[in-house]
């Protein structure tokens, strides 16, 4: 019986370790996120699943790296950057975080507000009121409770699940198109091609994650645990994707209805709740939104303020540590503004948002390699050489999308 | 800019010396300044030499005899190449490029703060590593910012504060742990009470935290722990090593140790416990029996028990020997031959009583006592009911097995969740106390 108690036991530290990763994958699913999706659905139906493989391989390689680096290291991402890569490029790459995650912040205010029209609720009237809401829960409120009942609601994704199911969509083709790669050198699919990459990694779940992971205390012994935590983030998040696709293509695709608006998105969870579909979905929405426009700008300012020295943490007063609330308040006001300029339409710019967020991670990425590659950090837990290229392929890929996005745009 | 002959003083800066060109007697270019040497001895370390970017060995230094002047455009020898004498860096030596961009601890405004700049001042001959930059200006001058904000700065009528802590308030981490450095840290975290050094604990890095614990001696450590939060304690002890983890142990109080170690996992702190005194290792064993949340668990096992057949002259004489050791000396139990709880002594009635009498005429009779069952509200609203600093705590057979003072009460309760104390314990406070006589 020695085998059952060890295997009991095994499960136990899992369990124990189990966190930083599945929570990053649920927040990464964000208004963004389900926009994105919906709109790759919609609008060119399962031909551009192919991609999710290659995101799902991509986000493992590269959120292994973080747990990793939190786990051995017991550091933050931006402590590691600033004392590896000292003060210039630092500035550097804050500079990109911060705009990454502005605009995250931006998309995700506009799927509040797509969300809350659905139910008739005037932008003008709930950004204002979901931003003061987020901003009193964190800083006032007790973040842990938030977060729980934000992870709580994030099972409306399963909705997603059972509608695919039920809009019985052509499964083997669903998954000949999985496995085959399609390719058009036009803007409007690179760009959704890059944002799909860009919403499924984006620049701030590296910080975020490998904080998580060092709040934990997570070490070099528990490390094999956090890694298969991290995969099963992965997995998870990628999962929800993939149905998010599915429905929309069997739905809308099926249907020749493009996205101009959240209602239109809500259209493809019809086949699980018929009438309630626009309901449900902008509850989804809704909670998808908040939840990122609470973590985002909050992992932002965490990170900023560890890079430079300044005072940082929710137990501390605006007046201990001005610069992080300050930050924080800052992040989520200006993203709300853009949301309220008169007449800006709310999907594109979600799309955008995921765009932009796909030609900065790059940026991110390569100092994440080059630190863990380090011998002087990461010691015997360094990047193999097989593990390094592949790392190094992806990035390579993203630029190289990037660039032909920038020429597609200009050719036009 | 300083010139050894002319003896002009300012300071100089890290971030604008690194980089400038060295330049022998001849005027010859041999490289850019890639690092300095500092002797970490001095309260004020003394540059010692500097090294030259791109030898890649890092372990040659020029010497500082050889250096003519240290300045933000150059660097100038007195000797030519020919006759430099490079020499290996020593054990005393930091080379403080490793120390920009790092977290240090400022031990006077007890607050984690990371290093933008050093600043360097000579006098007479010598250069001497003299503050920590850790202000924005500081970062700004990183970045060749500097001038034009405060340009800027200067239009809008507003001064830019420069934000230093001097060289003899910082406690530096990372680097190699040379006996100097583990001293020289050691003298500036005593300065620090140990509840502050707890929070600066929770600010610090895994690493960070192993380097202060290592640093400090083992009473220090364990009292600086024992205040820290349960998650930071936990993740001290899972990366200390082993035997310093024991050896901290050791040094707290058997009841914070008990605490501490039950946040572990299991694995770890059978390994700890095992590697602890057997003396030590007991008494925590013996805490640990008794469930979480009740007296047992939160009590010492360091009191002190009187025989009853003590006169108050020979009950001071043996409290002169133990008393140094123990937690709290306020009252003292009297016990009988099963170490049975027959009474209480507090010291106010032990110096008001006359030298020849006993003490089992002195003492108290009926104690207010808990069992080791007892959950800690009931310990609690007992203390408060009765207006005690501490309360001995029985075992099922009615001997007694540990004491509870009123601060282990007080951590536990502030801990959870900062719930408004006094409702809570007057409430509870009713059935409290099992032998419900008197007082005092």
């Amino acid at each position: 019986m020695g085998w059952l108690r060890d295997r009991w036991a095994r499960l136990l530290v899992f369990l124990a370790v189990m966190g930083p990763g599945v929570i990053t994958g649920s927040v990464d699913n964000d208004a963004n996120g389900i926009a994105t999706y919906s709109v790759a659905g919609a609008n060119f139906g399962y031909r551009l699943l192919w991609t999710l493989i290659l995101s799902t391989a991509a986000l493992a390689i590269v959120q292994e790296m973080v747990a990793r680096m939190g786990a051995v290291t017991g550091k933050g991402l931006a402590d590691l950057i600033r004392e590896r890569f000292r003060a210039r490029l630092t500035v550097f790459v804050m500079v990109v975080l911060v705009v990454a995650n502005w605009a995250n912040t931006v998309g995700d205010f506009a799927g509040v507000a797509g969300a809350m029209e659905i139910f008739r609720v005037s932008r003008y009237v709930a950004v204002p009121l979901a931003a003061l809401l987020v901003w009193l829960l964190v800083v006032r409120g007790s973040y842990r409770v938030v977060e729980r009942v934000f992870l709580a609601a994030t099972v409306v994704y399963v909705t997603y699940v059972i509608s695919a199911i039920l809009a019985r969509p052509p499964w083997e083709r669903v998954l000949r198109e999985m496995v085959t790669p399609s390719f058009q050198f036009d803007r409007a699919y690179l760009a959704l091609l890059i944002g799909l990459i860009g919403t499924t990694i984006a620049p701030w779940m590296q910080f975020y994650q490998q904080a998580a992971v060092v709040d934990k205390g997570i070490g070099e012994r528990d490390y094999r645990y956090a890694r298969w935590d991290t995969y099963l983030g992965v997995v998870a998040l990628n999962a929800v994707a993939f149905f998010i696709i599915v429905a929309c293509g069997a739905t809308l695709f099926a249907h020749g209805v493009n996205i101009s608006t959240a209602a239109d998105a809500a259209a493809a969870l019809r086949p699980l709740a018929g009438p309630y579909a626009a309901g449900l979905f902008a509850l989804g929405l809704l909670n998808a939104g908040l939840f990122s426009v609470a973590i985002i700008p909050l992992s932002t300012a965490y990170a900023v303020c560890e890079a430079f020295g300044w005072e940082a943490g929710l137990d501390r007063s605006p007046r201990e540590a001005p610069i992080f609330v300050g930050l924080f308040t800052a992040m989520i006001v200006a993203s709300a503004l853009v949301i309220l300029l008169p007449g800006i339409p709310l999907i594109p710019v979600m799309l955008f948002s995921q765009v932009l967020n796909g030609v900065l991670l790059p940026f991110v990425l390569v100092f994440l390699i080059l630190l863990t590659g380090d011998r002087e950090i990461m010691g015997p837990h360094r990047n193999s050489s097989l593990f390094s290229t592949l790392a190094w392929v992806l990035v390579a890929a993203l630029a190289a999308l990037s660039v032909l996005l920038a020429v597609a745009t200009l050719v036009r | 800019m300083w010139n050894a002959r002319a003896g002009i003083q300012a300071v100089i800066h890290l971030s604008r010396v690194i980089n400038v060109p060295i330049l022998d007697a001849d005027g010859m270019r041999l490289g850019v300044l890639g690092d300095i040497a500092v002797d970490l001895r001095e309260p004020l370390p003394r540059v010692t030499g500097l090294w030259l970017r791109g030898d890649r060995s890092r372990l040659a230094l020029i010497p500082w005899d050889a250096v003519a002047s240290l300045g933000e455009e150059a660097v100038r020898l007195r000797q030519t190449r020919r006759f430099l004498q490079p020499r290996p860096l020593q054990p005393e030596e930091l080379l403080l490029a490793g120390v920009l961009d790092t977290q240090v601890v400022d031990t006077d405004g007890l607050k984690v703060v990371r290093v933008n700049d050093l600043h360097l001042t000579p006098a007479n001959s010598e250069v001497r590593l003299v503050a920590a930059d850790v202000g924005t200006l500081g970062l700004l001058r990183r970045l060749n910012m500097d001038r034009p904000v405060l340009w800027a700065a200067r239009l809008a009528g507003r001064i830019l504060p420069e934000r230093v802590i001097p060289w003899k308030m910082v406690a530096a981490f990372g680097g190699p742990m040379t006996p100097v450095k583990l001293s020289v840290s050691r003298e500036r975290l005593r300065e620090v009470h140990p509840a502050d050094l707890a929070q600066l604990l929770e600010d610090l890095d895994r690493d960070e935290r192993v380097e202060v614990m290592t640093a400090l001696e083992h009473e220090d450590a364990a009292e600086a722990l024992a205040e820290a939060e349960p998650d930071v304690q936990a993740d001290v002890m899972k990366t200390l090593p082993s035997d310093l983890a024991a050896d901290i142990l050791e040094e707290m109080a058997p009841d914070d140790a008990t605490d501490l170690l039950t946040d572990l996992p299991p694995e770890r702190a059978e390994e700890l416990i095992n590697l602890m005194d057997a003396e030590e290792a007991a008494d925590v064993r013996e805490l640990l029996r008794y469930p979480e949340g009740t007296a047992g668990s939160v009590m010492t096992t360091e009191f002190i028990a009187l025989p009853r057949g003590l006169t108050t002259r020979s009950t001071m004489e043996r409290l002169r020997e133990l008393a140094p050791e123990a937690e709290h000396i306020y009252y003292f139990y009297v016990v009988d031959e099963r170490r049975h709880l027959v009474g209480v002594l507090p010291l106010r009635s032990l110096i008001m009583a006359r030298p020849d009498q006993s003490i089992a005429e002195i003492m108290a009779p009926d104690v207010v006592s808990v069992s080791v069952d007892d959950e800690l509200e009931t310990v609690a609203g007992a203390l408060t009911k009765y207006d005690l600093l501490a309360l001995p705590v029985l075992d099922e057979q009615g001997r007694i097995a540990g004491v509870i003072t009123v601060d282990d009460v007080m951590d536990i309760v502030l801990r959870k969740g900062r719930r408004r104390v006094p409702l809570r314990f007057r409430r509870r406070a009713a059935p409290a106390a099992r032998r419900e006589k008197r007082g005092r």
